[in-house]
């Protein structure tokens, strides 16, 4: 009889293994061991036949012993970390990798998928920090710990760390593909478009089919102020992905750069089926059209949302909204040819005494109502309105680029208008950060009335309320995004609002922890009154809108004579 | 053994519903577009779909005028996870049996949809040598390490054994759609899997692009030994 060589031996233990015939593969092991005391794959084989047997204790035990006797192959080590894995063994698992695996020869790339499997971004993230600080301790700088440090600091909010994180990286070499996206959001988040620009384009670049990374593209070019191509690589992508929820989402929130920006939505539109639009694009689709003054296609599309039964928070209201008038009623009373690339547009009334400054934020309308609709709304009330814009996205601090170049200046100009118009009486209205600028522009103009919905009383980024996760918006991106530019004294609005006259009608959702935390910030100021709806998400101004309560009260409180 | 790439005309569709719903739609597009190409004869091509889960597959050809049988370890389930009533399958055979052990010799057409990558890299190459000559569909998630989700990440694992294969060891979870037992699936990268094929007696294999993704990152429809280009 022939004599079985290796191979052979090592293939009819795997198949007895495969067919359960545990005790036979053991004996047949046990005599090729005899023969091979020292075949580095038979022995491996043998913890695979224990385990497989059930007997993990053993199995773990011959592991760990083969890797002590052939140090510089890594199979071992690697089959000892996965097997204390499994077994939810995790502190086990990380200090053999720390003491048997990351000073050793195994393979870079090995040690990396090693380091992620072995510190997931869910469970004690101070147990796996340490652990990855301490294999920092042993080879400082290595990146492959680095950019999961990063990943896992980016996750706990804590950016500030998370970007100086990648920029060590950075400094000593290329940051890993996959972790260059979630570098260039981080970048965002701290004003540095033009660093996430570049990374954004390259991203792109490598990987034309990816939305995402073209949105990135788009996104970095509007935050370094180059409106004009952030519209056109809009308009590419639009050709490309007409129906995609992003490409429409960027419509909404590019400074409108004309043709470029029409001409975008005009090749959406043209290949807009309701039937077959994806939910979260049909919204931005209905506000879109709004912005071009299509009632009734706008309503196709939000009706759409309605008849597959998905309850939408910003949907429905805006739905609600828009069904107090018939399209050729909206029409009729809007008085102002709503200029989407303006920055300040001013409907003057004849013979009013009262003005109203409307603070569009972050998609340039009243929340999700462009002020077109916003106009024919307020027609009905004897006074004269003033839309402002911010194409800084700066939340007006910075000023309206297109009156003055800084927030003093500004102010002066608006008095100016405010002057010109006769008005007696100012009121500022303004949703989530058009909110906050309504607030503080209101008590530095000596408004009457200040009206907020949904609004941040502090941009604070560290405002533990943030912290909280909520529905539609992420506050804390947004707030960093705002105030990196800010002094500490200029991001809270309780000073503000201490020894003014104005009076604060601050609306928020009483479910939604962060807004009332913010709300509650101004809770003992004389001339604040807090106004709770009973909702959990960040659609307080379309409520108050669809359900009378702005009508209200303009009316009945602030006394805004009705025409 | 031949390889081409091709581009499907079917677009990746922005249609109703969530995600999910509009990943399984754009697949049973594709997996569509690739019947077409295979149309059988009178009496209708013998076709087996390997891990058939939900069967809405096996569903797609035997309405394309396939012979199918649906091929799953469990027992069908709903896309939602709940369990699917036997009588919902008219039209096709169902058989619960292990796809490994499964006698495919019978079949003009196997089809080995989102199951390939929930098997053992010995698996994965018995079952396609088992095939070998055969007409097969496969679609699959690959191993891109610049293109895996964070959370994917997570349940990578170096390969235990990959002999001259690339890729990595895919940690499983014990939901409906996951292996059968096996606590680590492998996935290929894009040339690795091609490799493997060739080893395992592809003639031709046709690439179909575009590559799309999952929640974890690429993946990609293949056919191999279409009947008129391996002539
Ligand atoms: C991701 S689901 C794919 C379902 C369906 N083919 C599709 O693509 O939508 C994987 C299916 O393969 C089945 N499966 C996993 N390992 C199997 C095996 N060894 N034999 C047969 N089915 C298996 C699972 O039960 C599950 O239903």
């Amino acid at each position: 009889m022939a004599v079985a060589s290796q191979a052979e031996i090592q293939k009819s233990v795997r198949a007895a293994l495969k067919e359960g015939r545990h005790d036979e593969a053991k004996v047949t092991l046990a005599a090729a061991l005899d023969r091979w005391p020292d075949a580095y794959w038979m022995l491996m084989l043998h913890a695979e036949v224990l385990k497989a047997s059930g007997d993990l204790a053993e199995a773990l035990a011959q592991l760990r012993a083969i890797h002590e006797r052939f140090p510089d192959k890594h199979w071992a080590a690697q089959g000892v970390i996965r097997l204390l894995f499994e077994e939810d063994r995790q502190a086990e698992a990380r200090a053999f990798f720390e003491n048997a695996v990351w000073t050793s020869t195994v393979p870079d790339e090995t040690k990396s998928q090693m380091i992620t499997a072995l510190s997931p971004r869910r469970g004690n993230l101070d147990e796996t920090i340490a652990f990855l600080g301490r294999l920092l301790f042993a080879s400082p700088g290595s990146p492959a710990v680095l950019t999961r440090l990063a990943m896992i600091r980016a996750r706990q909010g804590l950016w500030d760390e998370a970007v100086s994180l990648l920029d060590e990286i950075a400094a000593r070499g290329p940051v890993p593909e996959h972790a260059r996206a979630i570098q260039a959001d981080l970048l965002s988040g701290f004003g540095r478009f033009p660093e996430m620009l570049v990374i954004a384009r390259e991203l792109a670049a490598a990987h034309p089919h990816r939305v995402d990374y073209t949105h990135r593209v788009i996104l970095a070019l509007s935050g370094s102020g180059d409106h004009q191509e952030a519209a056109q690589v809009l308009k590419d992508a639009a050709a490309r992905w007409p129906g995609d929820w992003r490409v429409l989402f960027r419509l909404n929130r590019i400074v409108p750069v004309q043709p470029l920006w029409d001409e975008a939505f005009a090749i959406i539109e043209a290949s807009f089926n309701p039937a077959t639009t994806y939910a979260r694009s049909l919204f931005q689709f209905a506000v879109a059209s709004l912005r071009q003054g299509k009632t009734e296609q706008s309503l196709i599309a939000l009706d759409a949302i309605a008849q597959r039964g998905l309850a939408s928070t910003h949907a429905d209201p805006l739905q609600h909204v828009l069904g107090r008038f018939s399209p050729e009623e909206w029409r009729a009373r809007m008085r102002l040819a709503d200029d989407q690339t303006a920055e300040v547009q001013i409907v003057g009334v004849e013979g009013a005494d009262t003005t109203i400054v409307i603070f569009g934020g972050i998609d340039f309308g009243l929340s999700s109502l462009p002020f077109g609709y916003v106009d024919a709304l307020l027609s009905s009330y004897r006074a004269n309105v003033v839309y402002l814009r911010d194409f800084a996205f700066r939340a007006y601090f910075e000023g309206i680029s297109s009156l003055a170049p800084t927030a003093e200046q500004t102010l002066d100009r608006l008095r100016e208008i405010l002057e010109r118009l006769g008005t007696r009486r100012l009121i500022t209205i303004g949703y989530s950060v058009g909110g906050f600028a309504a607030i503080r522009y209101g008590a530095q103009l000596g408004a009457q009335a200040a009206i907020s919905f949904g609004a941040p009383t502090t941009l604070e980024e560290e405002f533990e309320a943030d912290s909280k996760p909520g529905v539609g918006y992420r506050p804390k991106a947004l707030k960093r995004a705002l105030s990196f530019r800010l002094t500490d004294e200029t991001k809270d609005l309780v000073k503000d609002l201490a020894g003014t006259s104005t009076r604060v009608f601050c609306h928020y959702a009483a479910q939604y922890p962060a807004e009332v935390a913010h709300s509650n910030r101004l809770r003992d100021l004389d001339n604040v009154e807090l106004r709770p709806l009973n909702i959990s998400d960040h659609s307080v101004a379309m409520r108050a809108i669809a359900d009378g309560i702005l009508d209200r009260l303009l009316v009945e409180e602030i006394g805004v004579p009705v025409k | 053994m031949h390889v081409e790439s091709m581009t499907l005309p079917v677009l990746a569709s922005q249609p109703p519903i969530e995600r999910r719903m509009r990943t399984i739609s754009f697949r049973l597009r594709t997996f569509r577009c690739i019947l077409e190409m295979l149309r059988p004869g009178i009496g209708g091509g013998l076709l087996v779909d390997l891990g058939a889960g939900p069967c809405l597959f096996a569903k797609l050809a035997a309405k394309e005028d396939f012979r199918v049988t649906a091929v799953d370890v469990r027992p069908p389930w709903n896309i939602d996870g709940s369990p699917l009533p036997l009588e919902s399958l008219e039209g096709i055979e169902f058989v619960q049996a292990d796809a490994c052990k499964f006698d495919v010799s019978g079949f003009d057409i196997v089809s080995i949809v989102g199951l390939l990558y929930h098997l053992t890299l010995d698996e994965q190459i018995d079952l396609l040598t088992r095939c070998s000559g055969k007409t097969v569909i496969i679609d699959t998630e690959v191993f891109d390490d610049t293109a895996m989700s964070e959370s994917a990440r997570e349940r990578i694992f170096p390969p235990a054994d990959a002999r001259e294969y690339n890729g990595i060891d895919w940690l499983e979870t014990d939901h409906v759609w996951s292996s059968k037992g096996n606590r680590y699936s492998f996935w290929h990268t894009v040339p690795s899997l091609l490799r493997m094929f060739e080893n395992t007696g592809a003639r031709n294999v046709t690439m179909f692009g575009p590559q799309y993704r999952s929640a974890h990152g690429p993946r990609q429809w293949y056919l191999l030994n279409v009947p008129d280009i391996a002539g």
